[in-house]
């Protein structure tokens, strides 16, 4: 009974020694799988997208490497349908949603669609974040997880939740700040992860914002897929309003 | 996106009134406000302290008044307008009101607003019964066997502890007049400029609006009426702001391409979609950084941003808009914000005041807690819960207009248009 108390004190005490950058390693580890880092240049995936007062709709994200992001949502509600952009060509961002009108992405909403969509840094974190640190231990959903603090290369602070038993991220909050729509502050719950290709990906995302729920639903995720540079680039008249 | 549509006093609960339940009210609001409040701390005020101080007086509470008091007390510690108990009983009176008149989706063809303690015919439906027998202007006296002038004295007592009583009370009204699509109903009115009462006999009509879903919410109508009227004035209106608007509303401007100015009418417009506000404001506003107002909740502060559209999309004439105490949340944040930044004339009457989305809940007892989860600061820092926005020029229907049958807002913001000239 000792010897066992011992043992645990001391597996605890190995989890508790584990750095914030072992710990986003093994997370990387977790989700790549068998998968190497250095194969994957690119990543299609689609799903279904639940937003508050019946806004619902398909979702397609194409992702590839360079900072490049393509993001469509088909979305309806009640009698009117609106199809919402938002893109990245490795430099900047823009979004062409018909209720806003297009506009281009700065700071930390272009710092937010970057991190959330980056597939360099689901490779590899040190690509995408300037520091991380361990703040400790919290658990998400019953789940005992490592609470990391880390600011992107961009600036942007979030604190991610990372199961201590599978190192799957299972929450992360952010607090976007921009001038143009104020500071709001999100927290996303992934959840019922599983094997696509090798890759143990989340099929559900849940978004907590302003006590309103946003949920994205995975249907599938395909790997390595051609994607034209072309499908990234800023249109135009956008280049010219700016 | 944020709903900011009022709705308000729904799910009743009993009425309950035992120490036991009346004390479990008083510990439910301050619950609320404790962890619901946007900025507690900046009130100044040691909430904690506040219910140890109030708690001795609650608990000697007999009755509901007595328990009311407390409560009203220790809310009026926050030194805020938008917080307000709301008493159980007088909406069972309210409920009594609509007992016996008929029920249904179907449209009288008339809007009605309440002057003087009288209610009276503001607007009529184009070619439905209503528009021809029962002119703008007429008083209603008398509606299914109810005296009208008796409804408002119920109605106004149920809300006159509300804040937006003057929203509550006219969307309740209007709401007595539905009834079953195709059937007809008599009406007793005093037709304006006449002294003696005539019944006359109408029908309900199909709803004209577009029939939507917003949430979980029961489906509602949105009607949206665009027209050029006398003197090349596009005028546009509708009934609450929903996502067709982003596509009727550059429609209509489309078709006031060559007028000589713009009345959005926001009369009765109770909120809908928080958003679309500064959607549609884009399409007024050409200069870049500008935004209607900030709303701050517990952890977020929202920018209402307003992003300019194409120049070529850019309505850049003289815009009136109509306001009056039915026009509340959404409504209240486009005429603010508009107004601050010097793009729109307000015409009209005071707004109700209910920019936020205007929780009620029923507590143990019966009685129901009004309050706001976060502030709406319009870009020229007008705070809005609670005090509405003043029209620029005051323009409210008065027996007067209504004796000749006249829109005393819609004549007023024709002149302030007609005076801009076409180069304003």
């Amino acid at each position: 009974m000792k010897r066992t108390f011992i043992i645990l004190l001391l597996s605890a005490c190995i989890a508790q020694a584990q750095t914030a950058d072992e710990v986003l390693d093994k997370m990387t580890a977790a989700s790549l799988g068998k998968n190497a880092a250095s194969g994957l240049t690119s990543m299609v995936m689609s799903g279904t997208l639940t937003a508050p007062n019946g806004l619902k709709g398909d979702l397609m994200a194409f992702r590839k490497s360079g900072g490049k992001i393509y993001v469509k949502s088909n979305l309806s509600m009640g009698t009117t349908e609106i199809e919402v952009v938002q893109a990245c060509d490795g430099s900047d961002c823009y979004e062409n949603n018909p209720m806003m009108g297009p506009r281009m992405l700065s700071g930390d909403e272009k710092s937010a669609l970057l991190s959330q969509n980056d597939l360099d840094g689901m490779l590899d974190w040190r690509q995408t974040y300037e520091s991380a640190e361990l703040m400790g231990s919290e658990a998400v959903d019953g789940q005992d997880c490592y609470k990391i603090a880390v600011v992107s290369k961009a600036g942007l602070e979030s604190v991610q939740y990372v199961s201590k038993a599978t190192y799957l991220m299972l929450r992360t909050d952010m607090t976007v700040s921009s001038q143009v729509m104020g500071q709001m502050k999100t927290v996303t719950y992934l959840t019922d992860y599983q094997d696509f290709s090798g890759f143990t990906l989340p099929k559900k995302m849940t978004t907590e914002v302003m006590s309103q729920q946003l949920i994205t639903q995975i249907d599938s995720y395909e790997f390595n897929v051609d994607i034209p540079d072309a499908k990234f680039e800023i249109p135009e008249h956008l280049k010219v309003a700016q | 996106m944020f709903i900011c549509l009022l709705l308000a006093f729904v799910c009743p609960s009993p009425i309950v009134d035992d120490a036991q339940h009346h004390l479990a009210s008083f510990e439910r609001v301050w619950s609320i406000i404790n962890d619901k409040h946007w900025d507690l701390k900046g009130t100044g005020v040691d909430w904690k302290a506040v219910h140890e101080t109030y708690l001795p007086r609650a608990q000697k509470a007999k009755t509901r008044d007595d328990m009311r008091k407390v409560m009203r007390d220790m809310i009026h510690e926050l030194g805020q307008t938008h917080f307000g108990i709301l008493g159980a009983e007088r909406y069972e009176e309210l409920d009594n009101l609509k007992a016996g008149m008929p029920w249904g989706t179907g449209d009288p063809g008339f809007k009605v607003r309440v002057v003087d303690g009288r209610v009276f015919v503001v607007s009529t439906r184009h070619q439905s019964p209503a528009a021809k027998h029962v002119p703008v202007g007429s008083e209603i006296v008398r509606f299914s066997e109810k005296d009208m002038r008796e409804a408002v004295k119920t109605a106004e007592k149920a809300f006159e502890d509300a804040q937006q009583k003057s929203l509550y009370l006219n969307l309740t009204l209007n709401d007595l007049f539905s009834g079953p699509e195709g059937d007809s109903f008599d009406l007793l009115i005093r037709a304006p400029g006449t002294e003696s009462d005539q019944v006359v006999t109408v029908g309900w009509v199909k709803s004209l609006g577009q029939v939507e879903h917003l949430g979980n919410l029961p489906p509602v109508s949105f009607e949206y009426e665009s027209k050029v009227i006398d003197q090349n004035i596009g005028y546009v209106a509708f009934n609450i702001w929903l996502m067709p608007l982003i596509q009727r509303f550059p429609q209509s401007l489309k078709e006031f391409g060559d007028t000589r100015g713009m009345i959005i009418d926001l009369r009765g417009n109770s909120g809908g979609i928080g958003f679309l506000a500064n959607s549609i404001a884009g399409y007024m506003v050409s200069e870049r950084g500008k935004k209607l107002g900030t709303m701050n909740s517990l952890d977020s502060q929202i920018n209402f941003f307003i992003n300019p559209r194409a120049p070529q999309e850019q309505f850049d004439r003289p815009i009136a808009v109509l306001i009056d105490g039915g026009s509340a949340s959404t409504s209240e944040i486009f005429a603010a914000g508009m107004s601050d930044l010097g793009r729109v004339r307000l015409v009209g009457s005071r707004t109700a005041g209910a920019a936020l989305p205007s929780v009620v809940e029923s507590l143990p007892n019966g009685d129901r807690f009004q309050y706001a989860i976060a502030d709406y600061i319009s870009a020229g820092g007008l705070k809005i819960e609670g005090h509405g926005v003043e029209p620029d020029l005051a323009a409210p229907h008065t027996l007067e207009s209504l004796g000749h049958g006249h829109d005393a807002a819609l004549k007023a913001a024709t002149q302030w248009i007609l005076q801009q000239g076409d180069n304003p």
